[in-house]
């Protein structure tokens, strides 16, 4: 009779203990594909307030308010100022190999303004609330030692012209952005810009 | 034998998966409007106008004013801290071709492109990320609204 996980060429192992060693290598055989299932589905990263288009469309220039922009759409990322520095905050990505943590940046707040200068006369009581929303995930196939994976993201950006005494909107600028391939639900564009 | 044999061979496959996911390499395109833009079709010199290029791009990620400061992001996957610096350096770009006036600003984006690659054996291994960064400076008479230039330089070759 064998006495351990290996035997060493006992020509009297028995067929009993012979087909147990075999169910133990299957049984490893099968922890090894468990282990290696692990790479393929990961929890995907947010970061920043939910911005969807609807929400976007409830926006009207010159009659929403701050209380309801902060009400549809949370704190902003940013309230900016003209000629100010912000303090921004970038999501984590999915790349195939890991992650990429998220860094705080420095951005300056003249860029922000670009957007509506033609449109609007820019005073010193005017602010931007920029809100920004990025969804990253990633989604794989294994089989055996092959591993395919696919890393996706998509960005929402919306800056909104508030007038800080009348407390209202003046105007709006939403830009969206998928990487090819399947987007999360409730996101049905893949690129583009709108304003009100 | 044939049994002992077996045995070795499960733990061998064992090790081996548990090393992970081998050795792959893919790119990662990170979702920045430049990479479906194309300047030479969509920048035309005296024509397009400032408000074409920010429907299509969004706001700069730097503005320039002659005399002024920029920041400058360092070649990564995702924009990380900021050096501020002179805007000249972006004005640099255009000073050969025009007599700058003051009024001349100056719209620089950029589009990065993640290219990884990893090894793994068994329970060891490595993994390198590369940013390639494409770079668009658009030139633009701010009293006129309208673009004058723009240098594009598009990512290395992976």
């Amino acid at each position: 009779m064998s006495s351990g996980l290996l035997p060493k060429g006992d020509p009297a192992l028995s067929s009993t203990d012979a087909h147990i060693l075999r169910l133990i290598a299957a049984g490893l055989s099968c922890l090894a594909l468990l282990v290696i299932s692990a790479c393929a589905p990961a929890p995907p990263f947010t970061f920043g307030n939910k911005i969807q288009e609807p929400d976007y469309d409830t926006i009207v220039p010159g009659k929403t308010t701050r209380a309801d922009v902060l009400k549809i759409f949370g704190m902003p990322m940013a309230i900016a100022e003209r000629d100010e520095a912000l303090n921004l905050r970038s999501g984590s990505i999915w790349l195939n190999t890991g992650v990429v943590h998220g860094a705080p940046y420095i951005q300056r707040a003249d860029s922000f303004f670009e957007l509506f200068r033609d449109n609007n006369e820019i005073k010193d009581h005017h602010r931007i609330y920029y809100y920004y929303y990025t969804y990253s995930y990633k989604t794989g196939i294994v089989a055996l030692f092959y591993v395919h994976e696919k890393e996706r993201l998509s960005q929402r950006h919306l800056w909104l012209l508030v007038n800080e005494r009348t407390g209202i909107v003046e105007d709006a600028f939403f830009q969206y952005k998928d990487s090819p391939g399947r987007r999360p639900l409730g996101v049905p564009k893949k690129e583009g810009s709108l304003r009100h | 034998m044939k049994t002992y044999s077996m045995t070795v061979k499960g733990l061998i496959m064992t090790a081996l998966m548990l090393g992970g996911c081998m050795a792959q390499t893919s790119s990662f395109v990170s979702s920045n409007p430049l990479q479906s833009y194309d300047p030479g079709v969509s920048l035309r010199p005296g024509i397009t106008t400032r408000q074409d290029v920010i429907k299509a791009l969004g706001p700069p990620l730097t503005l320039a004013r002659q005399g002024g400061k920029i920041i400058v992001y360092p070649d990564e996957v995702i924009p990380r801290g900021g050096t501020e610096t002179s805007s000249d350096v972006y004005f640099e770009i255009f000073r050969d071709r025009y007599e700058l006036r003051d009024d001349y600003i100056i719209y620089y984006y950029q589009s990065v492109v993640g290219s990884t690659g990893t090894m793994v054996v068994v329970a060891a291994g490595s993994t390198d990320i590369k940013a390639y960064v494409s770079k668009l400076w658009v030139l633009i008479d701010d009293r006129t609204g309208k673009v004058i230039d723009y240098e594009f330089r598009p990512a290395a070759k992976r």
